[in-house]
């Protein structure tokens, strides 16, 4: 029989032109809702690099994310979280030149002195506004060298040069300070900083605060330690590493220390809420897992619709074949075969177009897993689609399909 | 010689939903070899209904029909219609798709005979229905309706069976392919052994046949013996 398939594959050019366009259609149009689910999925992948999640650590009342204190286990255990990325914190000191008296604190207490974990902690700053290469930027942040930037305007006045030590008698802001009544005190004793490099000045600028002196937040660190001091952060904000674990996220926050914001908290310097700027990420995401479920919702609908296209086509295509089909069962041969015969051919020809349509996908977007899936899907849906057809076209007897054709 | 078809008190009634309709009333009669059979009446009496009974396509409601002496409803009948009983129709039934040459062919590739063969084989049976080998390339629709139905009678030589069942095979054709195709199927019985059974309206094709039955109402009657 299966000389006859291949007579009637070569014989039946323009109907066999149709059916394989079917199989070229189902396997674009199949493809198209795919590479729709695919591409809201790596959309909601993508969307934590896109639409990133920006923290920032505010006192309890949400009103200040600056000129706090954040306790120093809040930054290192920051710093230790797998939950967070791009971390960046800041303290800031006031600092005099020399070894000056402490009465003497007005006349010489002049310099802001930053101590920051990377450049774009302060402020404005960044890494090209530096006058080093950005892996000695980097390295330089990372460190906790006795080591210092300083502002340009700041070594040109004072005549300090790169290279240059600097002896520093710093004063820090006292944590248990009333509200908008801000004290410092000294923090006993000096330091030597060489000044690594320069700075462009910042003053002026939208988020900018006055730098004077950059040193690394480590270095800072331990300028407290050694003074028998609690260190402070002044800010601290971050990147939720993977915004799509945000409730895993927000419970590690919690252990930490780190609670939601209440507007009903009393204003304090006291850095111990965590702002979470996820609103547009959530609304993204939300959208993006609805399209998904949505385009999901239709898979059942999608195989019934090409089992319905093969059931159809393969009637359609059955029904002007009458005469063959009788003809064969009129031959001898069982009601199976013939059946099996006009089957294969029908597959063959899906077949052929579905290669035809890949083709056409391959060279468009190469995405072979989802045109495997496409085919497996086209092939399993249309056969079982095709073999209902014929096999309803089988079960009328010869005689009626023969009187029917004439 | 023995009989290879016998009808015991056939009957056969058409069930519907709605109606029953008896097409078959008791009819007994035997075929032999060599013999060309007609039967003749008027349409509707049932002729055709007992053609299709003797082609296997259906089975007896009522009474027993035998083929070489085994009981219709315990064969197969697939089989049966493949090696040994072919039928010919007024409308010819070529396959469309298939040249002159390979619709002959066709019945031997279904009993799997080589392709080689099966296309010397149906060279020798459309030489013997007459037919030019100029029109074994041609498509059923490109030759005359005298030329189809030689085509149908080749191929049912070509399935190799002894029994030759024809419905109304001159209806569709002028006189003189009438002609031939009745000496044809004279030539069929007398010459190769077939048992050729007729259904038929025509006359002439009756004064050919060797013997004549008559179907009035389902009932069939010897015309002729």
């Amino acid at each position: 029989m299966l000389h006859y398939i291949s007579y009637s594959i070569k014989r039946r050019k323009i109907a066999n032109l149709v059916t394989a366009g079917i199989g070229v259609m189902l396997v674009l149009l199949l493809n198209l809702y795919f590479g729709s689910i695919r591409s809201y999925r790596d959309q909601l992948a993508d969307l934590a690099e896109n639409v990133p999640i920006y923290c920032q650590v505010s006192n309890l009342s949400g009103t200040m994310v600056n000129g706090l204190f954040i306790p120093e286990r809040i930054a290192d255990a920051l710093e230790r979280s797998d939950q967070v990325k791009d971390l960046s914190y800041m303290t800031v000191l006031m600092a005099g030149e020399g070894d000056f008296k402490e009465a003497e604190y007005s006349k010489y207490l002049n310099l802001h002195v930053v101590g920051a974990n990377q450049a774009e902690a302060v402020g404005e700053l960044s890494d090209d506004m530096i006058s080093m290469d950005v892996e000695r930027v980097n390295d330089f942040f990372a460190s906790d060298r006795m080591e210092c930037i300083v502002n340009e305007n700041v070594l040109k006045n004072r005549g300090w040069k790169i290279g240059d030590q600097i002896i520093l008698k710093c004063y820090y802001y006292d944590p248990a300070s009333e509200l908008n009544k801000v004290e410092i005190h000294p923090m006993g004793g000096v330091v030597e900083v060489t000044i690594v490099a320069s700075m462009e000045d910042i003053s002026g600028k939208t988020n900018a605060i006055r730098t004077d002196v950059v040193i690394p937040a480590k270095t800072a660190q331990n300028i407290f330690e050694q003074s028998g001091l609690p260190f402070f952060a002044d800010t601290v904000t971050f990147h939720v590493k993977d915004p799509l674990q945000l409730d895993a996220f927000k419970m590690e926050m919690q252990e930490i220390g780190l609670v939601e914001i209440s507007s009903e908290a009393m204003e304090s310097y006291a850095g111990y809420a965590l702002m979470v700027r996820d609103a547009s990420f959530i609304a993204n995401a939300t959208d993006l897992r609805h399209a998904i479920e949505l385009m999901q919702a239709f898979f059942p609908v999608v195989c019934i619709l090409v089992l319905l296209i093969g059931y159809v086509v393969s009637y359609l295509s059955g029904n002007s074949r009458r005469e063959e089909f009788a003809l064969m069962r009129l031959q001898g041969a069982k009601k199976i075969k013939v059946s099996l015969v006009f089957l294969a051919e029908q597959m063959l020809l899906v077949l052929a177009g579905n290669l035809v349509g890949d083709v056409v996908i391959a060279l468009a977007v190469p995405a072979f897993t989802t045109m495997a899936v496409v085919n497996v899907l086209v092939f399993v849906a249309y056969l079982i689609g095709a073999a209902a057809a014929y096999g309803r076209m089988s079960r009328g007897s010869v005689v009626y399909l023969l009187s029917a054709v004439q | 010689m023995g009989n290879i078809i016998e009808a015991e008190k056939v009957g056969y009634l058409y069930q519907s939903k709605y109606q029953k309709t008896r097409a078959l009333t008791e009819v007994s009669c035997s075929f032999e070899q060599s013999k060309v059979y007609a039967i003749t009446g008027k349409s509707g009496s049932g002729k055709s209904t007992f053609l299709s009974l003797l082609a296997g396509l259906d089975v007896p409601t009522e009474g027993k029909l035998y083929i070489d002496g085994r009981d219709i409803r315990e064969i197969d009948r697939d089989n049966y219609r493949m090696n040994r009983a072919s039928v010919i129709y007024q409308a010819f039934h070529l396959f469309p798709l298939l040249t002159v040459l390979e619709n002959v062919m066709f019945p031997m590739q279904l009993q799997h005979v080589s392709k080689k063969e099966a296309k010397a084989r149906a060279g020798e049976f459309l030489g013997k229905v007459g037919l030019p080998e100029t029109l074994y390339g041609k498509m059923p629709n490109m030759i005359s309706g005298g030329e189809q139905q030689r085509v149908a009678i080749a191929r049912a030589m070509a399935s190799g069976g002894q029994i030759l069942l024809a419905d109304e095979p001159t209806g569709n054709l002028d006189s003189q392919n009438e002609k031939v195709i009745v000496e044809l199927l004279c030539k069929l019985a007398h010459e190769e052994n077939y048992a050729v059974i007729v259904v038929t309206h025509n006359e002439k094709v009756a004064e050919a046949a060797d013997v004549v039955y008559g179907m009035l109402d389902g009932v069939l009657e010897v015309v002729r013996g």
